[in-house]
């Protein structure tokens, strides 16, 4: 059975057709959106959503066929390096023991010749020679390195296979956003470890949830109790972190004229609310995120995020703002300040895109940079198709409202709170979304509350020019429009500690060494064999196509003084 | 200076047009001496567009891999200036064909992206730039010339199956004894595949006709992509099947035997397959590791990179496997270079990623 399942393994046509399946099966990884909600699947896939999810496609590269498809390559690497190793080396170190006469004569570029008109070639340098019953073989081998880059290039392989396996089990992603000031704790490898777990199950719950209706209710709450277990620990440790990140300072630099340029970079020194004492306030900022860390990289270079100027103290949004377009982005700058659980400094650098920063085995890249608006202010008018006008005195009035921040104006029985804004509004798919981080087209979210607590309306508050044009949605006694705001800058870094990655890196050493060796360097025989029946063999053999054996053929004869 | 840039290359857009009517010319009339003027013609051409390339490298101060634009722009150089290499001892007028109406049509592409110079964004600044993306661009233009090779494998292999209407050129060959899978494999690449990509460059032309947009303007469309490449599929059809006995002389004349053109797509695919991988896999690897924080994320463009090694790795394989023939590894070759396409525009305007600059 072994020497079956060997053989099967050790067939080229078995590594072709793993390959196809991989090559098939990653195509269906990118026409399937990867890492979404099950929900989404089922929306959207109304078909094949039960298959979808029934088979992990939903996380394809991490499923267990693909995972399978990925282990039966690397066996039959190793299977077929093995096999074919042993035929290199053989190759390598004993060539001429190998050999046989008529395999020799049986090689394409081949002539035979009276061994009378050869001459003194006994003379030419570097030709082995071995002694047969039926005659004498002499061989030049030119490029005999080439041999060993097929195994170079299969061992690379299984070596970032390993690797990758390795990481997947050993390293950890995270990001982490936050405005200037913020303090964020860095919980250890392990949490983050248990995080990561913690939203696997959770989305394994959700899909069980889906694909069986009528689970046992035991199972589900056995999944349950290991989330909250994992959270658990994942608090701990980020109430109790090991280290605390400190955002210092964001700031841009532009290109000017070909020049490089500072750019002022805080625009929430002034005038602002929020991060004023940032070293208590905004402490737990950090989020986990397993699956969308590629979403949160994507704002970078899909160009979502425009290259225009930010100006401190000059981004109140009216009208007839226009965007500056004519500077451009150079770099995102974000200083950080590392400190242990005594607060102390142990350690500071700056990260911009390509130039990551690494602490204690864990690197820091800049992975997002966009503005944020937490502070934002607006008019308010009395809304005369209301149930209950208001009784304003006199308008409009002015209210400044913080993102999730309960506000109680004087003229207003009602406390109001800013539930959501969004800088560039759009309702994409039915989902209210910003498509940019530009005050383009702003919409707010208001929620106001009347003193018992209960909801007393809702509202939304657009542009001037929108309001003007009849777009007012106000359940309240008050009509709202956006007047300006203040943004913020946020950064987004991605964590990452992967201490094997070398692995990786050793592998791609190997192939790259590989690929060089077996397609750049040429590799021949030449090969003359003197018969006892007087009829000599001069052939030339090797990894070159037949044109180029034919000009090292030609070579040799007029080495040799020959003509055929 | 953008104006020279533009007229420069639009000049050797021409320049490429007027090579690929001369060469099926000259292959006609079995002129030797006009297709000698039509490779120079087309070292010229070339040539003008590397200074085009050259003065935007250095208005911009970068070379130029950084949009759509000017990655089209430089694979098509790439294409012609490895298809002169690769026939520089031993002249093969219809790869050379082949590579100018690539040219040509990668050059309508780049027409529809915008022209203007900017910045590097962050993202960008960096070496493995310029090592990830021209490396891919070099092993991406070889597979273009494999992709020619193969076709025109194909073609000879369809056209000289038939002795019956060959009678005068045809000596016994293996590939008489051809199955039926084989003939309509075939047939598949020499009439559909055409077909298919003119039909999808129209629907290209349509969709701008319905909504145009600033830089996506129809007559370029028409004038650099459905005029060149409907003339070529027209009069690839029509001469086909009308002229079949002329065509096949003319192959003869023309093309080397299978043989001669399944080892010349090799040798293409024996030298982009190492500069592929090491550039667009490894080198990207290494550059996204940097940048991002982790050396694989399977965005679609790294995974149909991947898929690409993948479909090469099969032709290396396939040709290792003894009872493989030849035209297999041409269709093979053929599917390779459209995966590469995807990799190159289907994942760009398809599907989302981290490589939507590029």
């Amino acid at each position: 059975m072994a020497n079956l399942v060997y053989r099967l393994f050790a067939s080229l046509r078995i590594a072709i057709i793993i390959i196809i399946i991989i090559a098939v099966v990653s195509v269906l990884g990118t026409i399937i959106p990867q890492n979404r909600d099950p929900i989404f699947y089922k929306t959207n896939f109304p078909n094949s959503w039960y298959y979808i999810l029934l088979l992990d496609f939903d996380d394809l590269f991490r499923s267990n066929i693909y995972l399978g498809l990925l282990l039966l390559l690397a066996f039959s690497t190793i299977v077929c390096t093995y096999t074919r190793t042993k035929i290199t080396f053989k190759k390598f170190y004993k060539r001429l023991k190998s050999v046989s006469i008529p395999e020799i004569a049986s090689y394409r570029i081949s002539t035979r010749i009276e061994s009378t008109k050869l001459g003194n070639f006994y003379q030419l340098e570097k030709f082995e020679k071995l002694e047969t019953d039926n005659g004498t073989i002499y061989l030049r081998t030119t490029g005999k390195l080439s041999l060993l880059g097929s195994p170079l290039i299969h061992i690379g392989l299984l070596f970032i296979l390993l690797g990758a396996i390795i990481s997947h089990y050993t390293g950890v992603e995270m990001a982490i956003t936050g405005v200037e000031g913020d303090k964020v704790a860095i919980p250890s490898i392990e949490a983050i470890k248990s995080a990561h777990r913690a939203d696997k199950l959770r989305k394994k719950v959700l899909k069980l949830n889906l694909l069986y209706p009528n689970l046992q209710p035991v199972f589900i709450e056995n999944l349950k109790k290991q989330i909250q277990s994992l959270e658990e620990e994942y608090n701990h440790s980020q109430n109790n972190p090991k280290y605390w990140l400190i955002i210092k300072k964001l700031w841009i630099e532009y290109y000017d004229n070909g020049n490089d340029k500072k750019s002022i970079s805080n625009i929430s020194t002034s005038s602002h609310q929020i991060g004023v004492n940032p070293y208590s306030d905004n402490v737990n900022q950090s989020f986990i995120n397993t699956n969308n860390s590629v979403n949160n990289s994507q704002n970078f270079n899909n160009g979502l995020h425009d290259t225009e100027s930010l100006i401190a103290n000059n981004q109140s949004y009216n009208d007839n703002n226009h965007n500056d377009n004519s500077k451009f982005v150079k770099n995102w700058n974000t200083l950080i300040e590392i400190l242990n659980s005594n607060n102390e400094i142990i350690a500071s650098g700056i990260i911009k895109v390509n130039q990551p920063f690494s602490f204690d085995n864990i690197t820091f890249y800049q992975a997002n940079w966009q503005k944020v608006y937490h502070t934002i202010n607006l008019i308010v008018t009395s809304n005369p198709i209301s149930t209950e006008p208001s009784k304003l005195v006199s308008e409009p009035k002015f209210l400044t409202l913080c993102l999730g921040e309960e506000v109680k104006p004087e003229w207003s029985s009602l406390t109001f709170t800013l539930f959501d804004f969004m800088p560039d509004f759009r309702i994409v798919d039915n989902n209210f979304v910003s498509i940019s981080d530009e005050i383009r087209n702003p919409a707010a979210r208001i929620v106001a509350y009347n003193q018992d607590g209960s909801i007393a309306g809702r509202a939304w508050a657009f542009s001037a020019k929108q309001s003007n044009a009849g777009h007012i949605f106000s359940n309240l006694p008050y009509n709202f429009t956006f007047h300006s705001a203040q943004p913020k800058f946020q950064t987004g870094l991605q964590l990452s500690y992967d201490p094997y990655v070398w692995i990786v890196w050793l592998g791609c050493l190997f192939m790259i060494c590989g690929l060089w060796l077996t397609f750049f360097i040429a590799y021949y025989e030449e090969w003359i064999v003197i018969r006892n029946n007087n009829l000599s063999i001069i052939a030339v053999n090797g990894n070159r196509p037949e044109a180029n054996l034919k000009s090292k053929f030609i070579a040799l004869t007029q080495e040799l003084n020959i003509t055929i | 200076m953008i104006n020279i840039e533009n007229a420069l290359i639009t000049t050797s857009a021409f320049g490429y047009l007027i090579c690929f009517i001369l060469y099926c010319f000259s292959a006609i009339v079995l002129q030797n001496s006009l297709n000698k003027t039509c490779r120079k013609l087309l070292w010229l051409s070339v040539i003008v567009e590397t200074l085009g390339i050259a003065i935007r490298c250095y208005n911009a101060g970068y070379p130029p891999l950084s949009n759509m634009y000017e990655s089209m722009v430089t694979f098509s150089t790439l294409i012609v200036y490895l298809t002169l290499f690769f026939t520089f001892n031993n002249s093969l007028p219809l790869l050379e064909a082949g590579a100018s109406i690539l040219a040509l049509i990668l050059l309508g592409i780049s027409s529809l992206f915008s022209h203007e110079i900017r910045p590097l964004i962050p993202a960008l600044q960096s070496n493995w730039l310029y090592m990830h993306v021209a490396l891919s661009f070099i092993g991406e233009s070889a597979f273009a010339i494999a992709f020619v090779l193969s076709y025109l494998y194909c073609l000879r292999f369809l056209l000289l199956d038939k002795p019956s209407e060959c009678q005068s050129i045809i000596t016994k060959n293996s590939y008489n004894k051809t199955s039926s899978l084989e003939k309509f494999a075939s047939i598949v690449v020499v009439y559909i595949l055409p077909v298919l990509v003119f039909i999808g460059f129209a629907y290209l032309a349509y969709n701008l006709y319905i909504n145009p947009q600033p830089e996506s303007k129809l007559a370029k469309v028409v004038f650099f992509i459905v005029v060149p490449s409907g003339f070529y599929i027209i009069a690839l059809l029509v001469s086909t099947f009308m002229y079949k006995n002329s065509i096949c002389n003319l192959l003869v004349n023309w093309l080397p035997s299978l043989e001669i053109l399944d080892a010349m797509a090799y040798k293409a695919i024996a030298f982009g397959y190492p500069v592929f991988t090491i550039g667009a896999l490894i080198f990207g690897m290494i550059w996204a590791n940097k940048a991002w924080g982790r050396y694989w994320g399977w965005d679609p463009k790294e995974t149909w990179a991947l898929i690409t090694f993948l479909v090469y790795s099969v032709y290396l394989h396939a040709r290792l496997t003894k009872g493989t023939k030849g035209i297999w590894n041409a269709i093979i070759s053929v599917i390779g270079f459209l995966v590469t396409l995807f990799t190159l525009f289907g994942v760009n305007f398809l599907l989302s990623g981290l490589h939507s600059y590029g």
